[in-house]
């Protein structure tokens, strides 16, 4: 299951992580997000990550495709940190955007004890946590633990149109703070305890981008492609140090 | 308010008594996700009977709910960018798919960027053994098969 580590240790996605892929000849960009519930980070820090990483987005008219909802089906019960990551995501999305989300079950493993366990699971999972979402349109599917398996499930997104999720919504018109969002009334509540970061996203995107906007300008005319550019914005803004200049 | 539109497909087959349905729920409004499904199981009914008259041939059904109006509300543009204009490169963003991988710390998410992009580009967890040490997340950039950026990251 785990690939060969860089790192010394074991180490989960630390922050949102762009990924540029290439699929039958055009790029994708996967936003590889950090899990929801992890000890080393509070929810609310992950939840201001992508809320960065959906308002850039927003911003630059990068087409958002849909969301892909990984769940694995190898436990036998639905925990609660399982059900507060699905309750936050389905608050980011918003009514309007469950057809564009792709509920997923991940780790299926092929021996004939497992599999009904996995059958069992699944379907409790249809009929019980998801139902409301898959009734307004979200679908489900297999992760198989192939690059086939992988690619169909980003296809099947790629064929629908592009959506406009209710925190983008709620961020980009007016003076909504984080704090306001229902994504982010409801990371407060499971936090339990006050948010500490500014809030205010979309100015501090568009200040960042004020910025960085130089650097911007010298990669492009270096022929650094844009969606290059668009993914070292996103790191900086999550606060990575990006090389700039790399061509 | 928007489009409820709905396509059923029902494939009934009466011998082996296999009855396959598939929607395609383009939409559904919070207040007519019932009626839809009403309209479907009725749909549902009516295609069974059908399918039975033309035993063993696949039965077809398509529901048109009326269109009502537009279902992507679209959030503000910012002014910013107007401001900005030109050396972004900005003609080529609205051809860039962006497609966001979320779940719970340990279902596998940086596992199945991995498998996509059929190398090893995220770092990925221990299950259920979130990271505590802050320090040490390398990123890689792919594209077209080169490596363009390779970072290690301070969070």
């Amino acid at each position: 299951m785990l690939l060969s580590c860089l790192s010394p240790r074991g180490t989960g996605t630390q922050t949102c992580t762009p990924v540029v892929i290439e699929m039958s000849g055009s790029k994708i960009l996967m936003i590889d997000t950090p899990g929801f519930e992890d000890s080393a980070r509070p929810n609310w820090d992950i939840l201001d990550d992508i809320s960065r990483t959906l308002v850039a987005q927003h911003l630059f008219d990068v087409q958002l495709k849909g969301i892909i909802y990984i769940q694995p089906i190898t436990d036998d019960r639905v925990t609660g940190g399982q059900t507060t990551t699905f309750e936050i995501m389905q608050r980011i999305c918003g009514l309007r955007a469950f057809e564009s989300v792709l509920l997923v079950t991940s780790r299926w493993s092929s021996t004939q004890r497992s599999e009904d366990k996995q059958f069992k699971k699944e379907g409790v999972l249809m009929n019980k946590y998801w139902a409301k979402m898959l009734a307004a349109g979200a679908t489900m599917s297999r992760f198989y633990d192939s690059t086939d398996s992988a690619i169909a499930l980003v296809s099947q997104l790629l064929r629908q149109e592009s959506v406009v999720v209710d925190l983008q919504r709620e961020l980009m018109g007016g003076q909504q703070t984080l704090k306001k969002t229902q994504a982010g009334e409801y990371v407060m509540k499971t936090d339990n305890r006050k948010a500490s970061r500014s809030h205010d996203v979309r100015s501090e995107v568009e200040k960042a981008l004020k910025t960085l906007a130089p650097n911007w300008k010298v990669a492009v005319a270096r022929g650094v492609p844009f969606v290059v550019c668009f993914t070292q914005f996103l790191l900086s803004l999550l606060g990575v140090p990006v090389p700039w200049a790399i061509c | 308010m928007w489009t409820p539109e709905v396509h059923l497909v029902l494939v009934g087959f009466l011998d082996s008594q296999v009855i396959k349905i598939s929607s395609n729920h383009r939409s559904f409004r919070r207040t007519t996700a019932s009626e839809c499904i009403a309209i479907l199981n009725r749909q549902a009914q009516m295609c069974t009977r059908h399918a039975r008259a033309v035993t063993g041939q696949a039965a077809v059904a398509h529901v048109r709910l009326d269109r009502t109006g537009p279902h992507r509300i679209m959030a503000p543009k910012s002014k910013v960018l107007s401001t900005l204009q030109g050396g972004l490169g900005l003609a080529k963003a609205n051809e860039l798919p962006m497609v966001l991988v979320m779940g719970m710390t340990g279902a596998g998410k940086s596992h199945f960027i991995n498998k996509l992009a059929n190398r090893h580009v995220v770092e990925e967890g221990d299950d259920y053994d979130s990271c505590t040490s802050q320090d040490c997340a390398l990123k890689l950039i792919f594209i077209t098969g080169r490596r363009v950026g390779l970072q290690k990251s301070q969070y």
